[in-house]
């Protein structure tokens, strides 16, 4: 029987990081920044102090948007030379077409900012804020069909099992927003291709990593977190008097049976208590200027579109929530590529481009590390009639980053005339994950976890290097 | 040497933390025990070395080679990399403390420095003779001698735990109180709490027989049944869906229910293995056997387009690998799919030829659309009489058909804002007569040439396409009338008068014009609308039959504006509409004939049947009514289109169980047996190296040779008692199942990489007893539970946690908190809520809308799992144990995720126990643990004595003992305080217990949700 003097104890069992005691209560608890300074993070001052991820789930088309092929708007409709192609494998859905003429990009290209990146008229808002993104045009991946593809850039391998980047960062850097959860998710439809491709959980799933680093999803309908609200009729002074009813009878346990992790569910319903009210805070947007509407589109009004994702990521940095990931979907253009990409730009540009320039105006953009981008992108070649559509391509494809410790106005890699294949500089997945933990501070050959016999880390086990011409 | 051991104890002191958490090594500061290879010194050669100079050669520059004895050891020339007693003369040593990075090991770029603990150990090992031994798990299992000691014990376990104990100056803690050790054994044979009669009983007779007789009550339940299975189905990667992209459903509840019952019969595990891996192939093989084999093809399958089966295929077999090898070897085969196992002797070419073992089935890589793939077996449930199964689906049909008519959960009020505007626009009740629908002169191909689909070629256009077209009539026609239809939806006008609407293309419309036209100019416009949001543009066909054969047909002198001003579809026409475009003539596809639709649309009658319905109350419709409403309805909302797409998906699929008594189970067979396996080249599944046979791996031995390599062999071998694998591992589990923690911590990974068991005798010793008791779970558990190590109490003094604070040396009982399924299931219970019918199709308990439709691909029609969660309806099906619950594995249910289930897409032998903000939201609002508390209110009601003795009685429910004073002072003032909250607010009492409530209802289910939420009650102690 131990009969410490409450105070004593909670010191003794939650204080010092380095008493075995403190990483005893502490490996269940949420990810904390007393865990990261366990692990030794980070290796190096991060540039970001978090990341804000604007996946594009389905395979935008890098060749409509940013990779610019006057070759291909010359030789719209030619047959795709075979010696490009080569003998690598397509999906089932276009290895069986007996041509493949090139389609020319649909829209219309020009350089834009100083640094003249090159930008599709598809993306008139995105043109605008050039300057401040590196677009990385070699970017490559194994994955030809969505489910590997987006697992894949998610978790870093192709099968199922690995815990999502947000959830390494969660458990390498921990939360430093008590209220809130270390790695948020919300998820838009797009109205391109609706319904687009189907998501899964494990995409900011926990894997092999300690369960409560998996992503939450805060979500637009309903509770923003999951039993979020007090059940009917119970007020929030109720709620708080309960509570301390059951933290005094938790800890008359705890002075029974000593076991520490009982402080730890203690603070865990406090923070439960406060999220209940940082949650609904964050989707709040009555404190929102209407400059800022303007600048996101009126999109941003209405819950559970892209725009509104954007404006709840910035209220989310500014909280310094350490992991955002917007998940967009319907960028799955097999057919009906002029109208549904149009859509797709219309849903994702504005706001994509507004979050950029609300980062930098508020001084968030120099720690807050951007990364735009889907899990691979579309053939050079038409899918069906000439200009109907892509299949999926991963021997290239386009993504970019901006913010914390990202060079602006840079674009990265070349494709060949055809956008078909890498000509120089290539960029794997793990290159990018690499690059992404670079800029936390951390190096991803030395951040590992333990599992089936392996040290795991995001990048697997095949090379990974940061792409110096990106970093600050 | 006095500096060195100078340096490990600095060491210590800095890094505390290490001593502490691995309290075997902590001997390692201790002279006096010499090290044990296995146990401090192979860890570190594995972490450190073996990637390079382990078992794959590819990156050994050297050749040098330390996870085999004869090579570590061997002269290299003049100088060796290890000569025992003389770190001086071992080049390992020399080449680990050098300074120069040429020569350092490991290579300073390789970022895994020695730390200088372990650079010690190294020169101490070395300096202690450097004796080398195999690695541990792969030796064969040989019965220690149980050692003596000082302690009090109850068996064996206790002579193994307390000799470690008492060398590390501990002791085995008091015995748990007699309540605590009853809830003890009921969570963790069953995870349910036990009852209050039985506790009583217990209690008037607390004795060794009668505890040992409570244990074996509780093994010949099924919950105890259950319990084992949820266990297992973790192990087994169980899920009703498919996993991948579209993640459609499949049926293995057969095969669940099969794993039931050979719990329930306590079936040697032996023959519990050998049946899931090869029942198929065994003699006399049962349909009960083929099906234990769908443990195989629990793997994760997709029908996703563009799929290259031959990857799926490849990618199925690696995950039964996968499971195999973690299941029941421990180790981590899967590393060698690629390139030769790093840590362990696993060869790429070893992982190819047990590969073949699973090669030669039927399974396709591409699997089946809207249920089970090949090959499958029908069967009769197992668990369920035909009656029972017969109940269960139509329970759930029944709760498909109420969503089917109250689908407010997806569409708020839409259905009732439709029908409110049905009845607005309806034209007035029709004599008998002209109920008649008018038959529309359906034109020969001749005469219908030139109609076409038309529409806006506008870019960017979305949802509506406004038309029109003026025509001239010399004089009226005596009878007009006009087909429409319109991809998805139109309004239709005349002269500026509206006409009506066409529900969609597929259910052209007929409309009587007659009295609407007038001599000179005539409009006729019309609204399209696409409801396939962003999906395309509306087209229009349509056509005016005049008498004497006389059509006017939409083409392209048709008008059309994609954004209109009022006024609009009157005679003369607005700025903005231009020529239409032609999308296809008519007849084409996709809509093909549509004429051909007409016979099949509502005619009048349906109408007026439909607008009656309408005017009636909802509750005062037939079952009928309620149908032909909400087609109706459909027919003008997408949403609920695919509603009733997914419905009447799900019910069919129903229907045709209903009428066979049988559900489907995926097992495995042989009928590809001449399929080659071949080494796959960096496994990539196209890139074929040489032919293998089956085979294990080379350093587990071979295969009796007198039998063909099968499947079947393989299991034989796995369970053969000379195996040194499959038996260390099961007991691991279930020793890991009691205590929280296995005596190997990596429960997956018995190779070098893995750690080393806290007690490796006692692991040997249970692995002994279970194979000689015929591999007998129940004995095996069992014997746990009668040792005196489990039977301690779980309270904690400073002293034992500070000395072994992760209780690797178990002088206490672990206290953990209990499993997701075991957390809702107990307050479930609590509340007396809980159905424990055993078996069955898989339940929907309710959870929040949309998750389902969030990530999914819904717009596949049939693929009902793949769309929206349609929650079960009846309290039959929701409260079924949790084992039970529907595994959709792209979206678990939120609960188990909320408290560390795996998401049941790859095998997983271990949860991780977290702690978070999230699991408090669950206890305190999620509906079912509300549900709960007020359970448990109207039973502390029905509980005699005044508030103070029901509170008391209900906290004893949840925890098995009484309240302290002062544990029944705060609950006391709690229930005052919540007595008056919700005497001063009844209308919040009526809220919080869903009805018409008094304070005293209400408050007392704060005091069961209060309970529900103890750390205690969600622990096991």
């Amino acid at each position: 029987m131990m009969n410490l003097d409450h105070s004593t104890s909670r010191r003794t069992f939650l204080g010092g990081s380095s008493s075995a005691l403190g990483a005893l209560a502490l490996s269940t608890m949420q990810g904390t920044v007393t865990q990261a300074s366990e692990l030794g993070l980070p290796h190096h001052p991060p540039k970001a102090r978090r990341v804000i991820y604007l996946f594009m789930s389905g395979g935008p088309s890098h060749i409509d948007l940013y990779d610019y092929k006057p070759v291909m708007v010359a030789r719209h409709g030619e047959e795709l030379p075979p010696s490009v192609r080569g003998s690598q494998r397509l999906t089932g859905m276009t290895a069986g077409q007996k041509n493949f003429p090139i389609c020319g990009p649909i829209g219309n290209f020009a350089q834009h900012g100083k640094s003249g990146t090159w930008v599709s008229d598809f993306l008139p808002y995105t043109s605008g804020i050039t300057d401040e993104i590196a677009v990385i045009r070699s970017m490559h991946t194994e994955a030809i069909n969505h489910d590997p593809g987006i697992t894949f850039i998610n978790t870093g391998s192709q099968i199922p099992g690995r815990p999502s980047a947000g959830a390494w960062a969660s458990y390498g850097l921990g939360s430093v927003n008590e209220n809130m959860p270390a790695y948020v998710v919300m998820i838009s439809q797009g109205n391109g291709k609706n319904p687009g491709q189907p998501i899964f959980s494990r995409l900011w799933g926990s894997g092999f990593l300690p369960s409560n680093h998996q992503g939450v999803l805060l979500r637009s309908s309903g509770d923003p977190v999951l039993y979020l609200q007090d059940p009917p009729g119970i007020s929030r002074q109720n709620r708080r008097d309960q509570l301390d009813d059951l933290a005094s009878l938790n800890r008359l346990k705890f002075e029974d049976s000593g076991d520490p992790e009982i402080e730890t569910r203690i603070s865990q319903y406090e923070m439960a208590f406060r999220m209940q009210a940082a949650a609904p805070e964050i989707a709040d947007l009555s404190t929102e200027t209407e400059e800022t509407f303007e600048l996101y589109g009126d999109q941003a009004r209405k819950p559970g579109t892209y725009a509104y994702n954007c404006l709840l990521a910035r209220r989310m940095a500014e909280r310094d929530v350490r992991f955002i990931q917007l998940f967009h979907r319907g960028w799955d253009q097999h057919g009906s590529l002029k109208t549904h990409l149009t859509s797709q730009c219309q849903d994702t540009d504005q706001a994509t481009a507004a979050l950029i320039m609300d980062l930098k105006q508020r001084g968030l953009l120099e720690d807050t590390l951007v990364i735009w981008g889907g899990e691979f992108g579309r053939t050079a070649y038409s899918q069906g009639k000439l200009g109907n559509g892509r299949d999926h391509h991963g021997r290239c494809f386009s993504m970019w980053m901006a913010g914390g410790g990202i060079k602006g106005g840079v674009s990265h890699g070349e494709t060949d005339d055809f956008s078909y294949n890498i000509a120089e500089d290539p960029v794997h997945i793990r290159d990018l994950n690499a690059t992404m933990l670079h800029c936390l501070g951390i190096d991803h050959e030395r951040f590992t976890f333990r599992f089936q016999g392996l040290e795991q880390r995001l990048t697997g086990v095949e090379p990974a290097t940061v792409i110096a011409d990106l970093i600050t | 040497m006095k500096k060195a051991y100078f340096k490990i104890n600095i060491v210590f002191v800095s890094f505390g933390l290490l001593a502490i958490l691995h309290t075997p090594q902590e001997s390692l500061g201790n002279a006096s025990q010499p090290l044990d290879f296995n146990r401090d010194v192979r860890p570190i050669l594995s972490a450190k070395c073996f990637a390079c100079h382990g078992p794959d050669t590819e990156e050994n520059e050297s050749g040098y080679r330390l996870d085999i004895k004869e090579m570590a050891f061997a002269d290299l020339g003049g100088y060796q990399g290890i000569t025992a007693g003389k770190p001086e003369d071992s080049e390992l040593y020399q080449r680990i403390i050098a300074a120069e990075d040429s020569i350092q090991m490991p290579p300073p770029e390789h970022k895994n420095p020695l730390s200088q603990v372990e650079i010690s150990v190294l020169k101490r090992w070395i300096e202690e003779g450097a004796i080398y031994d195999e690695h541990w798990a792969f030796e064969a299992i040989t019965r220690p001698l149980i050692p003596e000691i000082q302690s009090n014990a109850e068996n064996a376990i206790d002579h193994f735990i307390g000799k470690e104990l008492e060398e590390n100056k501990l002791a085995f803690s008091e015995q748990a109180k007699p309540e605590t050790l009853f809830r003890r054994i009921h969570l963790d044979l069953t995870g349910l709490p036990p009852k209050m009669q039985d506790l009583d009983r217990f209690l008037n007779n607390v004795s060794k027989e009668s505890y040992s007789a409570e244990i074996d009550r509780l093994m010949n339940s099924p919950a105890f049944a259950e319990r084992l299975a949820m266990e297992w189905l973790d192990v087994a990667r169980y899920a009703d869906t498919n996993g991948y992209s579209i993640d459609d459903h499949r049926e293995m509840w057969g095969w669940r229910d099969w794993v039931i019952k050979a719990f329930l019969n306590n079936m040697p595990y032996d023959e519990f293995i050998r049946q899931q891996l090869a029942g198929d192939l065994m003699e006399n093989s049962s349909d009960s056997m083929k099906i234990a084999t769908g443990f195989l093809r629990n793997s994760m399958n997709t029908h996703e387009g563009g799929t290259i089966a031959e990857e799926y295929r490849v990618a199925s077999i690696a995950d039964k690998i996968d499971t195999v090898a973690t299941a029941f070897l421990g180790l981590t085969i899967k590393c060698a799919q690629c390139h030769t196992h790093k840590y362990d002797p696993i060869s790429h070419r070893d992982y190819y030829r047990f590969f073949a073992f699973f090669n030669t089935s039927a399974e396709p890589g591409k699997g089946a659309v809207n249920g089970n793939t090949q090959p499958l077996l029908e069967v009769a449930p197992i668990l369920q009489d035909s009656e029972a199964f017969r109940q269960s689906i139509e329970q759930r049909i029944a709760s498909l058909e109420f969503l089917k008519t109250h689908p407010e959960e997806f569409l708020g009020t839409a259905r009732q804002v439709w029908e409110r505007e049905t009845l607005a626009n309806a034209p007035p009740p029709r004599s008998e007569s002209s109920s008649t629908p008018k038959q529309f002169p359906i034109p020969t191909s001749e005469e219908a040439k030139g109609l076409s689909w038309i529409w806006t070629d506008q870019l960017g256009a979305r949802e509506y396409a406004w038309f029109r077209h003026t025509f001239s009539l010399d004089a009226l026609p005596k009878e007009a009338s006009l087909f429409i239809s319109c991809d998805n939806e139109a309004e239709i006008w005349i002269n500026g008068k509206k006409l009506g609407k066409n529900p969609d293309w597929r259910t052209p419309s007929v409309f009587d014009l007659t009295e609407l036209l007038r001599t000179g100019s005539n409009v006729i416009a019309v609204a399209g609308k696409d409801w396939t949001k962003g999906g395309s543009k509306a087209a229009l066909v349509a056509l005016i039959a005049l008498p004497d054969g006389r059509y006017i047909k939409t083409d392209g002198t048709w008008r059309v504006a994609d954004q209109v001003i009022p006024g609009w579809n009157d005679l003369l026409e607005p700025p903005g509409f231009r020529q239409a475009s032609i999308v296809a003539s008519h007849g084409a596809a996709p809509w093909g004939d549509t004429f051909a639709k007409l016979k099949t649309i509502a005619n009048d009658h349906d109408q007026e049947a439909l607008l009656k319905a309408i005017r009636k109350a909802d509750g005062e419709r037939s079952l009928d009514e309620q149908n032909l409403v909400v087609s109706a309805f459909a027919k003008s909302n997408g949403e609920m289109q695919k509603l009733l797409n997914a419905i009447n998906g799900e019910i069919a699929v129903l229907q045709e169980s209903l009428k066979n008594g049988k559900t489907t189970v995926m097992v495995m067979d042989d009928s590809a047996s001449n399929r080659q396996t071949h080494i796959l080249v960096r496994g990539q599944y196209d890139q074929h190296g040489e032919v293998v046979e089956a085979g294990i791996p080379e350093m587990l031995g071979a295969l009796d040779e007198t039998k063909p390599p099968s499947r079947l062999t393989l299991a034989e071998w796995l369970t053969a008692p000379a195996n040194p694998l499959t038996a260390r591992v099961t007991v691991n589990r279930y020793w890991q199942m009691i205590f929280g923690t296995g005596l190997v911590k990596t429960t997956e990974d018995f190779g070098s990489q893995g750690d080393y068991p806290s007690h490796p005798e006692l692991l040997d010793w249970l692995a002994s007893e279970f194979i000689e008791s015929k591999w007998d779970v129940r004995f095996l558990i069992k014997t746990i539970l009668l040792s005196r190590t489990y039977q301690q109490t779980s309270n904690v003094s400073q002293h034992s946690i500070q000395r072994d604070p992760y209780n690797r040396l178990l002088g206490r009982a672990p206290r953990f908190r209990l499993s997701a399924e075991a957390i809702r299931d107990n307050a479930l219970q609590l509340g007396g809520l809980l159905n424990t019918s055993l078996g069955g199709p898989s339940v929907y308990p309710p959870q929040p809308t949309g998750l389902w439709k969030e990530v999914s691909h819904f717009g596949h029609p049939t693929f009902f799992t793949s769309q929206h969660f349609f929650g079960d309806k009846t309290n039959e099906q929701h409260y079924r144990r949790s084992l039970y619950t529907f595994w959709k594995r792209t979206s678990p249910p939120p609960v188990m995720l909320a408290f560390d289930a795996p998401n049941r897409e790859t095998c997983a032998v271990r949860r991780s126990s977290t702690n978070t903000p999230l699991q408090a939201l669950v206890l305190m609002n999620e509906p079912q643990f509300v549900a709960s508390s007020l359970g448990m209110a109207r039973q502390m009601l029905k509980t005699k004595g005044d508030p103070e003795e029901k509170i008391r009685q209900a906290f004893r429910w949840a925890t098995c003992r009484l309240p302290s004073a002062k544990e029944i002072e705060i609950l006391l003032a709690a229930y005052q305080r919540q007595l008056k909250y919700f005497g001063e607010h009844p209308d919040r009492a009526n809220s919080y217990v869903g009805g018409k409530s008094d304070p005293e209802t209400a408050a007392l289910s704060s005091i069961g949700s209060l309970i529900l939420n103890l750390d205690e009650t969600i622990t096991r102690e």
